[in-house]
C-alpha cells in the first residue's frame, strides 16, 4: 500500500490536544442540592486541588485517537495495487432517437438498452476502459475511456431517450475515430433496430457489436404536416399531413387539426398495414396561431402521434427608398405584399434608419448612414467598408454564389451589365456575384450593420428586366430583416438548431421549450440559436421585441417505422482476451467509513455514560452541543464517500490541432501548417494540453490530448478526395474534456465541400469551445482549374445563349480550350489565363429540344491536378415558343407571321375577337402581339387579363402601330397602356388645332329602348355628349343636335365654354318619334362647313333603325371637305353594318357599346383621333438609340429602309427607346412590366408603312429577335421542378400551383433518372405540402444526371419537366486557394479568429478551464480538526473560554494561597 | 424484311398521292388560255328591208345568249363596243380595229340577206392572233320564212363546232335552250330593238328600252330573256320594284337561267336597305347555275366588300379573274377594296390603272383613280383622271364635282369656274339637288376667299 498524500499524515499531530484534554479534570457538573453545608471541605479541597490530572485510561479516548488516525490515513489516500483483467477498450454508444422511446418493451426501449448497457458495464473485467457516446444530433462523448465504473454507470444512467431522428452513423463514425489505432476496441451500439443502415456507418468493422432491444412496429404516425398560405385570398391557408401505419396489422384512429387549441377538422381514418394517408385541409384564419395535428390511438410510440405548425403573424416590412426616381425599383418593392415602401427623394434623406427595418439607396450617397439594414444600389457611402476604387466597363459575370439564401431561384447567367463600381471589401461579407474585376453583388454583414450591395446603375443593366430582380430583392429584404420569413423556418425536426434571426439591436433571447424550462438562447450576428431541441413540441423564444414561436417535429418516416430490423452480428474473429494491467485502488473510502464508525460508537459510550444508559439528552449543555457536533461530524464523514466536487477555474487551456490533408492543400502546405503546429506548442502553459487530429474526407484522432506532447508528423492516412471540415470538428469536440477551456485550431484551406461546419461551429460554441484558423494557402507552381460551364438553365427554341466557362489560373499561362456539346467535339482554341478566374464566352443556339450537356475541357503545360480540367452543364431546350398574333385585318399579318415562323417562331394569327378571354387561354402562349388592335375590340377584362398575363405570369407583349394601335386605338388610360413602355400621351409639338365637333343623337321610340344594364340607348348617347363636352376646351366649338324625323339643334353651334347649360341641353333630350338621320347629318354638314375650325368632325350616336339615305355620298363629300364622322352604335339590335360604314365612309370610327362603361374610351380615343396629333404619316428611316440591346443585335441598321409612318406615343420614364423616329418620338421602345416584357413599335410590320421593311433582309432577324427578347422565360406549366445536390443525393422539388394560385395536391409525380453510366432508375416525389413534393435519388458519381418529371392528375398531364443534374468531378480539385469567409465565419461564430503567430495558438484570448476538485480531503480533513473542540466541549463544557480565564484566575489564587499554607 | 420494304414503299405511295392530288386540284382550275374574249357583232344586213335590218342585231343577240352559256367565251359587253360608236358598217377592218382596242381574242360576224323569201345567213368569224387576223367563213344557213328565229339556234353550235371547241352534252342543251328562247318572231323582234335601245344609255333609251321589252314579254310571256331584260330596263330607270318583279319573274320561268339571279344580287346589293346577305345569296345562286359566271363573282365580290368581308371579297374578285381576266370592273372593284379598305396606295392605283387600260372609257375606274390620287395629295394626276372623264362624259356630274373641289387646293379661280359648271349642269337634276347646295356653299366661300385675297 502506498499513500498518495503522505502530507496528510501532519494531522496525526491533532492527536497530542487530544490527549491534553484528557489531562485537563473533567469540570465538575452543576446540581442543584438542598445544602452545601457539610459539602464544604470537600468543595474546598476540590478547589485548592490541581487543574490537571494524571491521565487516566479511558476508552473513549482510545476510539477517539483511532478515529483521528483513521481519517488521516485516510486523508493520506492509502493505494493499493493490483492486477486487473481484461485490459481492454470498450465504447458504449446509446442510441437516443425517439424509435426508442418505444413502449414495446416495458418501460421503454430506451430503459432497456441503458440496462443492457450497464449489464455490460458490469460484465466487464476490471480491467476494461470504457466510454461512453450518446448518438444524439452530434455525437457527444459522456465518459472518455475509463475505468471508473461508477462514473461511467452513472452516465449511462445520466442519457435520456429524446424524441431525435437516428444519427447513429456519427456516433459510430466517432467511435470509430477515437479507436482507430486499437484493433482490440470494442464499441457495443446499443439500438432498437428500427433505422436504415446509412452508408459509411463501418457497419463492416469487426470491432462493431449491435445489441438491439425493440420487439414489434405497432406505430402509426403523422411524417408530415405542413401549412402553406394560399396565393389567393387574406387568410386562406391550407394544412397537408401524411400518416403512415408501420403496423402489421389495420388501424382506425380519429385524426384531428386545432388551431389555438380550437379543433377545426376531425377524419376518422383507418389504414392498411403500411399504407400512407394523405390529407389536405383548408381553413382561414388571421393572425399567427399554433396549428397542431394528432391522432387520437394508442400505439408504441406516441412522440409521432402530434405534430404542430406555425402560423406567424402577418408582419409588413416598413421599407424606405430613396432614389431620384426608379420605377424598377419602386414596382418591384411594392409587389412584395409584406412590403409597405415609402419613397422619398435623395434631398429629404440624411441618414440612417429612421422608424424603417429597411432602407434601400438608389445611387445615393449620404455623408453617413450608420448601423442598421440597408440595400445599397450604385452607391458606397462612406461609412459602409466598401472601397470604391473606380468603374468597371461592362464586366462580365463569372460566377455566382447558388447557396446563400439571397441567391435562390436567381440565375444571372444571361445577365448583361453596361458599367459597374469596382469595389474592395473592407470587412465581412460574402460576394454573390462575382464580375471580372471585382464584385457586383455583395453582402456586408458587421455587427451593427447588414447591407445588401449592388455595384451597377439599374439603369445600365438588365438585370431589372428579368424575373431574378423582383426575387432577389425580396429574398434580400428578407435576409436582412426578418420579419418577414416564410413558413419553412418556424417549423424544424427534432434536433435542427433554432436560427432565428432576431431583429437589429437584440442581443439576448429566452426560449421556453415545451416542457416549460426557460433557456437562456445565444444570439450571434442577428441570429438567436437554440440547439436542445430534442422534444418534439412548440418552443418560444423571447426577445425584447416580442416572442416568436417554432414548432419542433419528429415527422421522420424512418423513425417512425419502429420495426425492428435485423442487426448485424459480428464480422471476423473475436479479438483475443485482453491482458492483465497493474490497476491502483485507493482505499480512503474504507477509512473513512472506519472513522465514521468509530466516531459513532464512541459517540454512543459517551452518551450512555452521561445519561446512564437512558434514552435521554445529556444533562449539561456542553454534552448537548458536543453530541451534536458528533452527528453533524458523522454525517459529513458520510457525505465525503459521495466524492461531492467543487469547480474550479484555472488558467489551462486545451488545444486540438486539426490539419487539413486533403487533396487540395499541397504536400508544401501541409507540412507548413505542421510546422505551425509544432512552433505553437512553444507557447504552452502549465496545465495546457494539446493533440492532433488529421482530417480529409474523414478526420481521425492522430494524437490524443497530452499535457506535453511532441506532435509528430501525422502517421495517420486519409482519404483526400475531399473536405469534411464538420466531421474534424465534430471529433475534436468528441474529443475535448467537456468544460475545459477547449480550443480547435484548424490548419486548412477552408474548401470543405462535405458536412456543414457552420452547423457544427454552433455545437463549439454551445459547448464552449473556440476555434482560430490558420490558412493554408496554395502552394502549386502552376494550377489551372476550370470551375464551372454557366448555362442557362433553360432555352428557347433557337434562342442564342452564352455559354461560359470559367477557368481559374494561379498565373499568367495558355491552354487550349475545347469545348463538347453531347459528347461531339464542337471546336477548340488557344486561350490566354490571367492569374485569377477568365471567363470564355461561346454563343451557342440549339434547335433540338430536350436537354443537352456541354462539356468544356482546358490543356495547359505545367498543370498540377489534372482531374478538375474539365467542367459539364445541362441547358434544357424548350420547344418552339407559342406566340399569339392578333391583327385587326389577318391577311396583314402574314408577313410578320412568316417572319417570325423563319425564326423558330410558331405563330398563331388571329383576328381580334378571337384574343384569349381568360388568363388559361392566354397562359397557352409566350407572347402576345397586338397589331392595329383597337381597344375596343377588347373588354375591360380581357385588357386586365393581358396586363396579369404579363405582369404576373412573365408573358411577353408587343404592341404594334396602326392607324387603330396606341392612342388611335383608344389605349388610353386603359390596362394595357400600363404593360407598355409609352403612354399613349403626344408630345405637344404644335398646338392642337381648333376642333369643332357635332354631336348627332338619334332620340327616336326605339332609342327609348333599355339594354341590359337598365339603363336606355338615349341614356348612353347622352352620357357620350356629356363626355364629349367635358373633354373639349374652351378653344373647341360643339353642338349637339338630336333627331327623329327632324333635327333639333339641343346646343347650336358654340364654343365649349358654358359647359354647364350645355350639359343641361343634353340632359333634357327626349326621346319619341320616328328615324331619320340623313337630314341630321346633311345639317350637320352644313353647320359645320363653314366653320373656322381646322378639324371638323361629327360623332353620330344611334342604334342605326332608321330610313335611309345616301349616307355614302353624303359622308364620303363631307369627307372630302374633311368633315370626319365616327358613328357609335348602341345597344344589341344595332345596324352595326350601317354605323361601320357610316364611319368608314366618314373617316372616322365606328364604335359599338352596349353599356356606358366603354363610353370614356370611345371619346378619350375620339379626341385623340379628331386632333390627328398621333398619327404622322411621314417616311422616315429609325434611328438607333441604343445600339448595345440585344434585340438590335447583328442588324445593319445603317441601311436599313425607311418606313413609311408610325403612331406618336411618349416613352415611359423608366423604358429604354431602342429606336426612334425623325421626330425623336419612340419607334421601338422596352422595358420589363412585372414578370414579364413589353415593347412597342410604333409602326406596323406589313405593306403600309413598313412595305420596304418587308423586303428588307434583316426583317426577319428584327422580329424574330424582338418578340424572342419578349417571349416567357419560365414554362406554362402549373408546375416548377427544381433538382439540387444535396449530401450526395439529388433532391427534386416540384411546386404545383395552379393559374388561379390554387395549390395542386394529390399529383401523380413521375421521375425518371439517367445516371451518367446510362442506368435508368425512377424516383417517386413524396407530397411534403400542399403542392409541394419531394423525391431524392443518389447521385455519387460523376457526370450529367437526367432528370425527367412529369405530373399528372387523373391522366391529364399538369406539367412536364426536363432537368440536369451536373455532379462535377470531385469539388477537392475545384476549389483552390484559401476560403476565407468561411473559416472567418466558423471562426467568429465560435469568438475566435484567425491565428496570425504560431503562440497565438496557445496564448491569445486565453481563457480558464472549469475543473471539478473533489471536495472529499477537505471534509474528512475537516471532520478530523472539529475532532478537537468537539472533545474539548465535552471535558470543558460550554463556557470553555470563560473557564479558561476562570481557570488562569484560580491558578494565580492557588499559587497564592499555596505559598500562604507553605508558610504557615 | 417485309417491314423494311414495306417502309420504304410508304414514301413513295404518299408521294404519289399528293402529286396526284396535285394534278386534280389543277385540273380543276379551267386554263384561262383556252378562254377567249368573244366579241360578238351584228351581222350586216345586206340588201334587207328596212324593216328586216334588226335581223342582224337579231342574230348577234341570239349568239350573245347562247354563247354566255359555253366556258371557253367571254362575251365583251356590247356597252363597251357601242362606246366605241357605231360604224356605218362592221367591215372587217373595222373589226379588226375594234377588237384590238377591246383586246379581243374572237369576233363573230356575218351577212345576213334573202335570197328567193329565204333568209342566208353567212356566218364568219375571225380569230386575232398577234395583231393578224385571218378571216374565216362557215357555211352559209338558210332559214326559210317563218322559221326565225328558230332555224338560228343551231348557229351558236355550228361556231363552236367550226373552233373544234370540246362541248358536253349539257352544254349544248344549255346552248340551244338559250339559242331558242322564244318561237315568237315578233316577240324576239320587239326584244332585239329594246335591248338595242338600251343600249343606248340614255333615259330615252331606257324608256324606249321598258316598252319594247314590255312588249316583248306582252307576245311571248315565256320569253325569260325579255323578262330579265325587262327588269334592267326598270333598273336602269330606277324602278326597282319593277326591276325586281322581273328578275323574279324570270327566274320563276327559267330556274336555270342565271342572269337574273346576278341582276337580283346587283339590286339588293344596290339597294338602300342593304341586303348585302340576300345579294350574296343571290350571287351564288347565279354561280350555282353558272360556275364561270365572272360577273356574277364581281358581284359576290362587292357584296362581300360591302359586307366588310375584304379577304372573301378579294377572293370572289380572284375567282371572276380567273374566268375573266380581262375583266375591267374586276379590276376597278379591286383597286376600291384596296384604297378604302386596305389602305394598299399602290395595289389600288395599279388596279385601276389595269381596269382603265382594259376599257379606257371606263369612268367609273378612272373616277376610282382620280379620288385616289386627290386622297394622296397628287392633285396635278386627280385633275387629269377627272377631266378625262368629263371629256368623256361632258355631263358626269360626280367628276365636275370632284374637280371642282380638287381645284380648290390647287386653283381657287379655275375652282370657282368648275362649281358654277358643275352646279349649271347638277341644278337640272333631281339626284343632285342636295349636293348643289353644297356647291354653292363652296363657291361662296371660295368667292369671299378669292376677294380677301384680292
Amino acid at each position: 500500500m502506498s499513500f498518495l498524500s503522505p502530507l496528510a499524515f501532519l494531522l496525526l499531530a491533532l492527536s497530542v490536544p487530544l490527549l491534553l484534554l484528557y489531562f485537563l479534570k473533567v469540570r465538575r457538573r452543576e446540581r442543584i442540592v438542598s445544602s452545601l453545608l457539610l459539602w464544604d471541605p470537600s468543595l474546598r479541597d476540590r478547589e485548592a486541588s490541581a487543574f490537571f490530572q494524571r491521565l487516566q485510561r479511558d476508552p473513549l479516548l482510545l476510539l477517539q485517537l483511532l478515529a483521528l488516525l483513521a481519517l488521516t490515513v485516510a486523508v493520506a489516500r492509502p493505494v493499493v495495487t493490483i492486477t486487473g483483467q481484461g485490459a481492454q477498450r470498450t465504447v458504449v454508444i446509446l442510441d437516443p432517437s425517439a424509435s426508442m422511446r418505444a413502449t414495446d418493451v416495458s418501460p421503454s426501449r430506451f430503459v432497456a438498452a441503458q440496462r443492457e448497457a450497464l449489464a455490460l458495464v458490469n460484465r466487464l473485467p476490471s480491467g476494461a476502459e470504457v466510454m461512453v457516446i450518446e448518438a444524439g444530433m452530434q455525437p457527444r462523448v459522456l465518459v472518455p475511456f475509463s475505468r471508473d465504473r461508477e462514473r461511467i454507470t452513472s452516465a449511462v444512467k445520466a442519457v435520456n431517450g429524446r424524441d431525435l431522428p437516428d444519427r447513429l452513423s456519427e456516433a459510430i463514425r466517432t467511435a470509430r475515430a477515437l479507436t482507430a489505432q486499437d484493433p482490440g476496441a470494442e464499441i457495443h451500439v446499443f439500438t432498437d433496430g428500427a433505422h436504415a443502415p446509412s452508408p459509411g456507418d463501418g457497419s463492416d468493422d469487426p470491432r462493431l457489436q449491435w445489441v438491439g432491444v425493440g420487439r414489434r412496429g405497432r406505430n402509426v404516425g403523422i411524417t408530415n404536416l405542413a401549412v402553406r398560405k394560399a396565393f389567393f385570398g387574406a387568410f386562406g391557408y391550407e394544412a397537408f399531413a401524411s400518416v403512415v401505419n408501420f403496423s402489421e396489422e389495420p388501424q382506425s384512429f380519429t385524426f384531428t387539426l386545432d388551431l389555438e387549441e380550437q379543433q377545426i377538422a376531425e377524419q376518422s381514418l383507418t389504414l392498411a398495414p403500411h399504407v400512407r394517408r394523405s390529407v389536405v385541409l383548408p381553413f382561414s384564419h388571421s393572425g399567427a396561431g399554433v396549428v397542431r395535428a394528432r391522432l387520437h390511438l394508442t400505439d408504441d410510440l406516441s412522440s409521432d402521434n402530434v405534430a404542430y405548425a406555425v402560423i406567424p403573424p402577418p408582419g409588413q416590412m416598413q421599407v424606405l427608398l430613396v432614389s431620384p426616381g426608379n420605377l424598377f425599383l419602386e414596382k418591384a418593392l411594392k409587389a412584395d405584399p409584406q412590403v409597405t415602401l415609402e419613397v422619398r427623394t435623395p434631398e429629404s434623406y440624411q441618414g440612417g434608419m429612421e422608424a424603417f427595418d429597411v432602407v434601400v439607396l438608389d445611387s445615393v450617397s449620404p455623408a453617413r448612414i450608420g448601423a442598421g439594414r440597408y440595400v445599397l444600389i450604385n452607391t458606397t457611402p462612406p461609412d459602409v467598408p466598401l472601397e470604391n476604387l473606380g468603374r468597371l466597363e461592362q464586366p462580365v459575370i463569372m460566377d455566382w454564389d447558388r447557396s446563400h439564401p439571397i441567391m435562390r431561384h436567381v440565375d444571372f447567367s444571361k445577365v448583361i451589365v453596361e458599367e459597374g463600381l469596382r469595389v474592395r471589401p473592407l470587412a465581412a461579407g460574402k460576394t454573390l456575384v462575382e464580375g471580372v474585376g471585382g464584385p457586383l453583388i455583395y453582402v456586408v454583414e458587421e455587427p451593427r450593420r447588414k447591407a445588401v450591395f449592388f455595384g451597377f446603375d439599374l439603369f445600365k443593366t438588365d438585370f431589372p428586366l428579368r424575373v431574378a430582380f423582383p426575387v432577389m430583392l425580396s429574398n434580400g429584404l428578407r435576409w436582412l430583416h426578418p420579419a418577414g420569413l416564410d413558413l419553412t423556418t418556424f417549423q424544424l425536426q427534432a434536433g435542427q438548431p433554432i436560427l432565428l434571426p432576431v431583429e437589429h439591436g437584440i442581443t439576448s433571447a429566452r426560449v421556453t421549450t415545451p416542457s416549460g424550462r426557460s433557456v437562456d438562447a445565444q444570439v450571434t450576428r442577428g441570429l438567436a440559436s437554440f440547439t436542445e431541441t430534442g422534444q418534439v413540441g412548440v418552443y418560444t423564444v423571447v426577445t425584447a421585441r416580442g416572442e416568436t414561436r417554432v414548432a419542433v417535429n419528429l415527422m421522420n418516416a424512418e423513425e417512425s417505422d419502429i420495426t425492428p430490423r435485423p442487426l448485424p452480428t459480428r464480422k471476423g474473429a473475436r479479438p483475443s482476451e485482453a491482458q492483465a494491467v497493474p490497476l491502483q485502488r485507493e482505499l480512503w473510502g474504507v477509512f473513512v467509513l472506519l472513522a465514521a464508525a468509530l466516531l459513532v460508537i464512541e459517540g454512543l459510550l459517551y452518551w450512555r455514560r452521561q445519561t446512564a444508559g437512558r434514552l435521554t439528552l445529556p444533562h449539561g449543555t456542553g454534552d448537548r452541543w458536543a453530541l451534536g457536533l458528533r452527528c453533524a461530524l458523522v454525517i459529513l464523514l458520510l457525505g465525503a464517500l459521495l466524492r461531492p466536487v467543487v469547480p474550479r477555474w484555472v488558467d489551462r487551456l486545451n488545444v486540438m490541432f486539426l490539419l487539413d490533408m486533403s487533396d487540395s492543400v499541397s504536400l508544401a502546405a501541409r507540412e507548413n501548417a505542421y510546422r505551425f503546429a509544432v512552433q505553437a506548442l512553444t507557447g504552452m502553459q502549465e496545465g495546457d494540453q494539446a493533440g492532433l487530429i488529421v482530417f480529409g474526407q474523414e478526420a481521425v484522432l492522430d494524437q490524443p490530448l497530452n499535457p506535453k506532447p511532441k506532435l509528430e508528423r501525422p502517421r495517420t492516412r486519409v482519404p483526400g478526395r475531399g473536405t469534411n471540415l464538420a466531421q474534424a470538428i465534430q471529433l475534436a469536440l468528441a474529443t475535448l474534456p467537456a468544460g475545459h477551456a477547449n480550443r480547435l485550431v484548424l490548419l486548412t484551406d477552408g474548401r470543405q465541400n462535405a458536412g456543414n461546419a457552420l452547423a457544427v461551429a454552433q455545437a463549439a460554441k454551445d459547448a464552449g469551445a473556440d476555434i482560430q484558423y490558420v490558412p493554408t494557402p496554395l502552394t502549386f507552381l502552376q494550377e489551372v482549374v476550370v470551375e464551372s460551364m454557366l448555362l442557362p438553365q433553360e432555352v428557347k427554341f433557337g434562342e442564342p445563349f452564352d455559354a461560359k466557362v470559367v477557368a481559374w489560373s494561379q498565373q499568367e499561362t495558355q491552354g487550349r480550350l475545347s469545348l463538347f456539346r453531347n459528347g461531339e467535339f464542337l471546336g477548340s482554341q488557344v486561350v490566354r489565363l490571367s492569374p485569377g478566374k477568365n471567363v470564355f464566352t461561346y454563343r451557342q443556339s440549339l434547335e433540338q429540344r430536350g436537354i443537352h450537356v456541354y462539356q468544356a475541357a482546358i490543356e495547359v503545360e505545367g498543370d498540377t491536378i489534372e482531374e478538375n480540367n474539365r467542367a459539364v452543364g445541362t441547358v434544357v431546350v424548350r420547344g418552339r415558343p407559342q406566340v399569339l398574333l392578333a391583327e385587326k385585318d389577318r391577311s396583314h399579318a402574314q408577313a410578320l407571321g412568316a417572319a417570325l415562323r423563319t425564326q423558330h417562331i410558331d405563330v398563331e394569327v388571329v383576328d381580334p375577337e378571337r384574343i384569349p378571354k381568360d388568363m388559361a387561354g392566354l397562359q397557352k402562349y409566350d407572347g402576345l402581339i397586338l397589331s392595329n388592335v383597337s381597344s375596343l375590340k377588347l373588354t375591360k377584362k380581357q385588357m386586365e387579363y393581358i396586363r396579369d398575363y404579363v405582369r404576373d405570369h412573365g408573358g411577353g407583349l408587343i404592341m404594334l402601330g396602326g392607324e387603330e394601335s396606341f392612342g388611335l386605338g383608344g389605349y388610353y388610360r386603359t390596362p394595357i397602356e400600363e404593360a407598355l413602355p409609352v403612354t399613349m400621351e403626344v408630345k405637344q409639338r404644335i398646338e392642337i388645332p381648333s376642333l369643332a365637333v357635332v354631336l348627332s343623337i338619334d332620340r327616336s321610340g326605339s332609342m327609348a329602348m333599355s339594354t341590359d344594364e337598365k339603363v336606355t340607348k338615349l341614356d348612353i348617347a347622352k352620357e357620350a355628349g356629356h363626355l364629349v363636352v367635358d373633354l373639349l376646351d374652351e378653344r373647341n366649338e360643339v353642338g349637339v343636335m338630336s333627331w327623329d324625323t327632324e333635327f333639333v339643334w339641343d346646343v347650336p353651334m358654340q364654343t365649349a365654354r358654358n359647359r354647364s347649360s350645355i350639359h343641361h341641353s343634353v340632359a333634357t333630350i327626349k326621346a319619341g318619334g320616328g328615324t331619320d338621320g340623313y337630314p341630321a347629318l346633311k345639317e350637320a354638314y352644313r353647320a359645320l362647313f363653314d366653320r373656322q375650325a381646322l378639324l371638323k368632325h361629327v360623332i353620330f350616336l344611334s342604334d342605326g333603325q332608321m330610313t335611309r339615305g345616301d349616307f355614302a355620298g353624303l359622308i364620303r363629300r363631307m369627307a372630302k371637305d374633311k368633315i370626319t364622322v365616327s358613328s357609335v352604335a348602341i345597344g344589341k339590335d344595332a345596324d352595326v353594318q350601317l354605323m361601320f360604314d357610316i364611319a368608314k365612309w366618314g373617316r372616322g370610327r365606328f364604335y359599338y357599346t352596349e353599356d356606358t362603361q366603354t363610353i370614356p374610351r370611345i371619346f378619350t380615343l375620339e379626341t385623340q383621333l379628331a386632333s390627328k396629333a398621333s398619327l404622322i404619316e411621314q417616311p422616315f428611316r429609325p434611328i438607333v438609340s441604343s445600339s448595345s440591346h440585344e434585340v438590335l443585335q447583328d442588324i445593319d441598321w445603317k441601311n436599313s429602309p425607311p418606313l413609311g409612318g408610325y403612331v406618336a406615343t411618349t416613352l415611359k420614364g423608366t423604358a429604354e427607346q431602342l429606336l426612334m423616329t425623325h421626330q425623336e418620338d419612340p419607334l421601338l421602345a422596352t422595358w420589363r412590366y412585372g414578370l414579364g416584357r413589353t415593347a412597342a413599335f410604333t409602326s406596323d410590320a406589313k405593306a403600309k408603312w413598313g412595305v420596304l421593311w418587308l423586303r428588307w433582309g434583316a426583317f426577319n432577324k428584327f422580329w424574330g429577335q424582338l418578340t424572342r427578347w419578349t417571349l416567357r422565360t419560365g414554362s406554362r406549366s402549373d408546375t416548377v421542378a427544381t433538382v439540387e445536390r444535396r449530401d450526395g443525393f439529388g433532391e427534386i422539388t416540384v411546386d404545383a400551383v395552379d393559374a388561379r394560385g390554387e395549390f395542386i395536391n394529390f399529383l401523380e409525380a413521375e421521375v425518371g433518372v439517367v445516371a451518367p453510366d446510362k442506368q435508368r432508375s425512377v424516383v417517386e416525389l413524396e407530397q411534403v405540402a400542399p403542392g409541394r413534393y419531394r423525391g431524392r435519388f443518389p447521385a455519387p458519381e460523376e457526370g450529367v444526371y437526367l432528370v425527367g418529371l412529369a405530373q399528372r392528375r387523373a391522366e391529364r398531364m399538369v406539367g412536364s419537366q426536363l432537368a440536369g443534374l451536373v455532379v462535377p468531378y470531385a469539388q477537392e480539385f475545384r476549389d483552390l486557394g484559401v476560403d476565407e469567409t468561411l473559416l472567418r465565419e466558423v471562426a467568429e461564430l465560435t469568438g475566435g479568429g484567425a491565428a496570425a503567430e504560431p503562440k497565438d495558438a496557445f496564448l491569445q484570448a486565453r481563457r480558464h478551464s472549469r475543473l471539478s476538485v473533489e471536495l472529499w480531503p477537505w471534509l474528512v480533513g475537516c471532520v478530523a480538526v472539529m475532532l478537537l473542540p468537539e472533545i474539548a466541549l465535552r471535558r470543558i463544557g460550554p463556557g470553555f473560554f470563560t473557564r479558561l480565564r476562570g481557570l488562569g484566575a484560580a491558578w494565580g489564587t492557588s499559587s497564592a494561597q499555596g505559598g500562604r499554607t507553605h508558610g504557615a | 424484311m417485309g417491314r423494311k420494304g414495306r417502309g420504304c414503299w410508304l414514301p413513295a405511295w404518299l408521294g404519289v398521292l399528293l402529286l396526284s392530288a396535285a394534278l386534280l386540284t389543277a385540273a380543276e382550275v379551267p386554263a384561262s388560255t383556252t378562254a377567249w374574249s368573244l366579241l360578238v357583232l351584228p351581222f350586216q344586213p345586206l340588201e334587207l328591208e328596212r324593216e328586216e335590218q334588226w335581223l342582224g342585231e337579231g342574230v348577234a343577240h341570239l349568239l350573245s345568249l347562247a354563247l354566255v352559256n359555253h366556258p371557253a367565251f367571254i362575251l365583251v359587253d356590247p356597252l363597251r363596243v357601242r362606246r366605241l360608236g357605231q360604224p356605218e358598217a362592221w367591215g372587217e377592218e373595222v373589226i379588226l380595229r375594234t377588237a384590238r382596242s377591246i383586246r379581243a381574242d374572237l369576233a363573230f360576224y356575218g351577212d345576213v340577206k334573202r335570197v328567193s323569201g329565204d333568209l342566208i345567213v353567212v356566218p364568219r368569224y375571225m380569230e386575232f392572233k398577234g395583231g393578224n387576223a385571218q378571216p374565216r367563213a362557215l357555211p352559209p344557213l338558210t332559214v326559210p320564212e317563218g322559221k326565225i328565229p328558230q332555224r338560228l339556234t343551231g348557229l351558236p353550235l355550228a361556231y363552236i363546232r367550226a373552233l373544234n371547241l370540246p362541248v358536253t352534252d349539257a352544254e349544248v342543251t344549255r346552248i340551244e335552250k338559250a339559242a331558242m328562247s322564244t318561237k315568237s318572231l315578233r316577240a324576239f323582234e320587239a326584244f332585239v330593238k329594246g335591248r338595242g335601245a338600251a343600249l343606248l344609255g340614255t333615259q330615252a333609251g331606257h324608256e324606249a328600252a321598258a316598252d319594247l321589252l314590255g312588249k316583248a314579254v306582252e307576245l311571248d310571256a315565256t320569253f325569260v330573256a325579255a323578262q330579265y331584260s325587262l327588269g334592267l330596263a326598270h333598273l336602269s330607270l330606277g324602278n326597282r320594284w319593277k326591276a325586281a318583279a322581273q328578275f323574279r319573274a324570270s327566274t320563276q320561268l327559267d330556274p336555270t337561267f342565271p342572269e337574273p339571279y346576278k341582276a337580283l344580287g346587283d339590286l339588293f346589293l344596290a339597294a338602300p336597305r342593304r341586303l348585302f346577305d340576300q345579294a350574296v345569296e343571290a350571287y351564288q345562286k347565279a354561280l350555282e347555275l353558272r360556275p364561270f359566271y365572272a360577273d356574277a363573282y364581281v358581284g359576290l365580290g362587292d357584296a362581300r366588300a360591302a359586307k366588310s368581308d375584304v379577304d372573301g371579297a378579294i377572293s370572289s374578285y380572284q375567282k371572276a379573274l380567273l374566268y375573266n381576266p380581262g375583266n375591267p370592273k374586276v379590276h376597278m372593284s379591286l383597286g376600291k377594296i384596296y384604297f378604302a379598305e386596305k389602305g394598299l396606295y399602290y395595289e389600288a392605283v395599279g388596279s385601276y390603272k389595269k381596269a382603265i387600260e382594259l376599257d379606257p372609257q371606263f369612268l367609273e375606274a378612272r373616277m376610282g383613280l382620280g379620288e385616289v390620287y386627290e386622297d394622296k395629295g397628287l392633285y396635278e394626276d386627280a385633275i387629269r383622271e377627272y377631266r378625262k372623264v368629263v371629256e368623256l362624259e361632258p355631263q358626269h356630274t360626280g367628276a365636275l364635282y370632284n374637280l371642282a373641289l380638287v381645284y380648290e387646293r390647287v386653283d381657287p379661280r379655275e375652282a370657282i369656274a368648275q362649281w358654277e359648271r358643275y352646279i349649271q349642269i347638277a341644278v337640272l337634276l333631281p339626284a343632285e339637288k342636295d349636293w348643289v347646295d353644297v356647291a354653292r356653299q363652296h363657291l361662296r366661300k371660295l368667292k369671299t376667299q378669292v376677294e380677301r385675297d384680292r
